[in-house]
C-alpha cells in the first residue's frame, strides 16, 4: 500500500478549536493516519487524560524530538514495547501519589504495559505558570536539575521511556479554568507541560511525556465535551503511559542502525493549524521544501499564510479536506485536477 | 530556566526557507534553547517585526 508519511502538529496551549483541549484532536489524527498511512504526531494531540488509543500508523513523539525529526536530526524506530519509568515531583502529596501509582498498576494489569519503576525527585520541581503573554499558556520550572537527576537514575536502571508527573500549584486562576472547562479558553497549564517534556527530551534523548498532578476539582455541569476526558479519572497519567508504551525509539542521525522505521527524508507533508505557522517544526519543513498543509483551526495565534511566501503552502478548511489532500499526494493525483477553475498550462519560453 | 522575549526585524530579502536558521542564529546567543515559537508578527514602518518567545537554560547541565 502506498503511504505519504506526514507530521501533524497542533501546538500546546494556544487554544485551538480542535486539539486545544483533552486529546480532542485524536479522531482527526486517526483520520490523517488513515489518509497518509503514516503519521508522526505529539502527546498534545493524542493524550486525553484518562483516554487514549494506539494506532499502528501513528508515531507518538514528544514535541522537542518531533522538532528534531522535522530538522532531519533523528530517525524513528518502531518498538514492540517501551520499558517505562515514572518521575514524580517531590511536591506531590501521598494521596495523589498513591492515585498515580494505582494508575501505573492498572496499566500493567489491564493493558499489559511495561512500567518498571518510579523515582521521586530529591527536590520539588517548582512549577511556575507564566501570565506574561496574555492569552497564551507558558511558564518554566525553578529546579530543572532535579528532573535530570531523577531521569538519569531511571535510565541507569534500563528504562527506555519516561513519564513525568509534576505537582501544579493550587493557586490557579479559577476564571480561566472555568472558561477552559466550558470550551472557551486555553489550557493554561499546557505551556509549562511542554517545557518540562521538551527539557527531558533535550537532555535525556528518550521518549517522554508529561502529566500534571492536580488537586481534585468540583463537578461541573456545563462541561464542554472536548474537556471531558480530563474529568473522568483522578489523574491524567493513563494516556501518557498508553502513548509511551509503543512510542518509537529516537535514533540520532547519521546512524548505521538499519532498523530505523522512518527517516525524516521520507516525510512529504506537515499538517498544522493555519494560525500556527511560526513553530520550529513548520519552519524546518519549509526549509526542507515539504508540503505545509494549514488547516483552519481557530486559536489565539495569527501566524498565518499571509506572512509567508512559500509555494508549497496549502490552506484547507478542515481536517476532512486535509485528509483528501493527503490522499491525493499519496496516490499521485495532481490536486489542481480536482479543483475548479482549471487553468491551461503555461508556455515556458525557451531560455539558454 | 528563563522565559525570554525577542523582537526581530525581518530582513527584506529573507525567504521562508531561511527563516528558522535566521531566528535560531539570533536567539541561541542567550543560552540553550528549550522551546521557542513566533507568537506575533507586526508591521512597524516598512519593517516586519517577528515577536518570539523562547525558553532558555542559562547554564549547561551535565
Amino acid at each position: 500500500m502506498r503511504i505519504t508519511p506526514t507530521i501533524l502538529v497542533i501546538p500546546t496551549g494556544i487554544g485551538c478549536e480542535i486539539g486545544g483541549f483533552a486529546g480532542d484532536a485524536l479522531p482527526s489524527a486517526k483520520l490523517l493516519a488513515s489518509a497518509s498511512g503514516c503519521l508522526v504526531t505529539h502527546p498534545n494531540v493524542m493524550n486525553g487524560g484518562s483516554l487514549s488509543e494506539k494506532d499502528e500508523r501513528i508515531f507518538y513523539v514528544e514535541g522537542y524530538s518531533l522538532d528534531r525529526f522535522a530538522r532531519a536530526e533523528i530517525g524513528l524506530k518502531k518498538v514492540n514495547q517501551q520499558k517505562i519509568g515514572i518521575i514524580f515531583d517531590k511536591n506531590i502529596e501521598n494521596e495523589i501519589l498513591l492515585r498515580h501509582l494505582q494508575v501505573a498498576d492498572a496499566c500493567i494489569a489491564t493493558l499489559g504495559v511495561d512500567i518498571a519503576s518510579y523515582v521521586i525527585t530529591d527536590e520539588p520541581v517548582g512549577i511556575v505558570i507564566s501570565e506574561e503573554l496574555s492569552g497564551l499558556s507558558s511558564g518554566y520550572v525553578k529546579n530543572p536539575d532535579t528532573l535530570i537527576k531523577a531521569g538519569k537514575s531511571l535510565i541507569n536502571q534500563g528504562i527506555t521511556a519516561i513519564a513525568i508527573v509534576t505537582r501544579f500549584p493550587d493557586e490557579i486562576d479559577v476564571e480561566n479554568v472555568n472558561l477552559y472547562r466550558e470550551g472557551n479558553g486555553i489550557d493554561f497549564i499546557a505551556g509549562v507541560e511542554a517545557v518540562i517534556s521538551h527539557f527531558i527530551s533535550k537532555y535525556l534523548k528518550v521518549p517522554c511525556a508529561h502529566a500534571p498532578a492536580l488537586a481534585p476539582i468540583d463537578l461541573k455541569v456545563n462541561l464542554d465535551p472536548r474537556a471531558a476526558a480530563e474529568e473522568i479519572g483522578y489523574t491524567f497519567l493513563p494516556s501518557v503511559l498508553i502513548g509511551l508504551s509503543t512510542a518509537p525509539d529516537l535514533i540520532d542521525l547519521p546512524s548505521f542502525n538499519d532498523k530505523i522505521t522512518i527517516f525524516p527524508n521520507e516525510i512529504e507533508s506537515i499538517v498544522v493549524p493555519s494560525g500556527a505557522l511560526g513553530g520550529e517544526a513548520v519552519l524546518a519543513c519549509m526549509e526542507r521544501d515539504l508540503n505545509v498543509i494549514a488547516v483552519k483551526n481557530e486559536g489565539v495565534l495569527d501566524i498565518s499564510s499571509k506572512w509567508f511566501d512559500y509555494q508549497k503552502l496549502f490552506t484547507v478548511q478542515n481536517f476532512f479536506e486535509a485528509a483528501g489532500l493527503l490522499i491525493a499526494i499519496r496516490e499521485g493525483i495532481n490536486h489542481k485536477s480536482i479543483q475548479r477553475p482549471l487553468k491551461s498550462i503555461n508556455n515556458c519560453n525557451l531560455r539558454y | 530556566m528563563q522565559s525570554m522575549y525577542y523582537e526581530l526585524p525581518l530582513p527584506k530579502d529573507i525567504h521562508a526557507k531561511d527563516l528558522r536558521k535566521f531566528i535560531i542564529g539570533q536567539i541561541a546567543k542567550k543560552g540553550e534553547i528549550i522551546r521557542w515559537s513566533i507568537y506575533d508578527i507586526v508591521i512597524s514602518g516598512n519593517k516586519k517585526i517577528l515577536k518570539i518567545n523562547a525558553l532558555v537554560l542559562n547554564k549547561i547541565l551535565n
